[in-house]
């Protein structure tokens, strides 16, 4: 009676389907001809042995987001005491997490883009906390300027060109990701 | 005890002195007639007449003042607002400065007395519109501009903060201001073992390598604590 492999990572069938088996199980004269290949030393390398220099990012710290994020300094300086301080800390964390050191592979850009994320955010940040439109507010009183609703289609677009920061941002990570996504550049159209 | 208003500018409650006085029950501070002449060189005896009618006259200027700051609010902020205006050295500073020049406004034309008008013209059968930009004078309102009292949010967490460089020291705090017992004190290892209690907040910053404490609660028991006059034993 053949064996018929349905455990084990290493263990792959050759020339068999499911239907093949049944086949052969029916047929008297069968040989038994299914085969399988069992790697008992796979030549896959270890997990720790890909890592790279890449894997582990340089240090941020609100210094480095000064160099871009100058505007938001008078916000920040006092650090912990500054009203913006945990709005920072939470962006940095999702920004360490979004843009892969291992993805832009070069430090000064890595850090010009994770300053923008971050000064983008906070953009958006300071924007819901003024609530200009009254949109969270219960004080009824109507304002002057139109806020149209119109602007949340672009958010709903792409949020990163509600901002300059996040424009730059955008446009500088975008081929990058799309390069590390895809990993090849394709071609649009006839040529 | 670190304080998000900075130690420099914190005052632990507001303060009387010759200049102004704090008024518990409106919570705002309110400019003396001679602290009007002294700094101000205006002579509001000469205006009102008594020294009574006087100092009323600043307590509404002082009204008027609080109230332009405010104004630049949304409601939801206004409390915290009232805390730094209470509890800032700098703040008192430049209230001063806006409490002079609204005194030297009122005795040119209009004042904020114009803020009061209604505007109507039966005769003519028009409406002009004074705002409450109007109760204060171009220069009280770059003052204003000039500081945080425009800002729409409050700019200063008022939250009080405290900073630990091991996880130790910031249990052995949070017993001994009744934040966790000891017992769960003890079952906590790391951060994440703490209760949840959405009165305080902890966080870890890595790069820092030291814990952050936020008292959430600072501006309710602010409030909570407040001098309050006792009606009943006509005390504070």
């Amino acid at each position: 009676m053949a064996y018929y492999p349905i455990e084990g990572y290493n263990t792959f069938l050759l020339n068999c389907t499911l239907n093949q088996f049944h086949l052969e199980f029916l047929n008297p004269f069968s040989v038994g001809s299914l085969m399988s290949i069992t790697i008992n030393f796979p030549l896959l390398e270890d997990v720790e042995e890909s890592q790279s220099e890449y894997d582990t990012p340089p240090t941020y710290t609100l210094k480095d987001f000064y160099v871009v994020g100058s505007a938001f300094q008078p916000y920040l300086e006092d650090e912990e005491n500054s009203f913006l301080f945990k709005a920072f800390e939470m962006y940095r964390y999702l920004a360490l997490n979004d843009i892969l050191y291992g993805n832009v592979k070069d430090e000064v850009k890595w850090r010009y883009l994770v300053s923008l994320y971050i000064a983008h955010r906070l953009e958006m940040h300071i924007e819901d906390l003024k609530d200009e439109a009254n949109r969270k507010s219960l004080n009824g009183e109507v304002t002057e300027k139109v806020y149209s609703v119109e602007r949340l289609s672009v958010y709903t677009k792409n949020e990163f060109y509600m901002t300059s920061y996040g424009v730059r941002f955008w446009n500088t990570y975008e081929p990058i990701g799309r390069w590390v996504f895809k990993g090849h550049r394709t071609q649009r159209g006839r040529f | 005890m670190i304080m998000a208003i900075q130690e420099y500018d914190l005052l632990d409650k507001p303060y009387d002195d010759s200049v102004m006085v704090y008024d518990y029950v409106e919570q705002r501070y309110v400019p003396l007639v001679d602290g009007i002449l002294e700094q101000a060189y205006v002579n509001l005896v000469v205006d009102w007449k008594t020294k009574e009618n006087a100092q009323s006259y600043l307590d509404l200027l002082s009204r008027v003042i609080y109230e332009v700051i405010y104004s630049f609010k949304d409601p939801k902020y206004v409390e915290s607002m009232r805390y730094y205006l209470a509890h800032s050295t700098k703040a008192r500073i430049e209230l001063f400065k806006m409490f002079s020049d609204t005194a030297w406004y009122n005795r040119r034309d209009g004042g904020f007395m114009m803020a009061y008008n209604s505007g109507a013209n039966l005769n003519q059968g028009k409406l002009i519109e004074f705002g409450i930009d109007k109760a204060i004078s171009p220069i009280a309102k770059q003052i204003v501009k000039n500081t945080f009292f425009a800002s729409r949010h409050m700019p200063i967490d008022i939250s009080k903060k405290e900073t630990f460089d091991t996880f130790d020291d910031l249990k052995v705090y949070l017993v001994l201001n009744g934040y966790i017992t000891q017992t769960q004190s003890d079952e906590a290892l790391v951060l994440k073992d703490l209760p949840y209690d959405s009165s305080y907040d902890v966080d870890y910053v890595d790069y820092k390598d030291e814990y952050i404490f936020t008292d959430l609660h600072t501006l309710r028991k602010a409030i909570e604590n407040k001098r309050i006059y006792n009606s009943q034993t006509g005390t504070w």
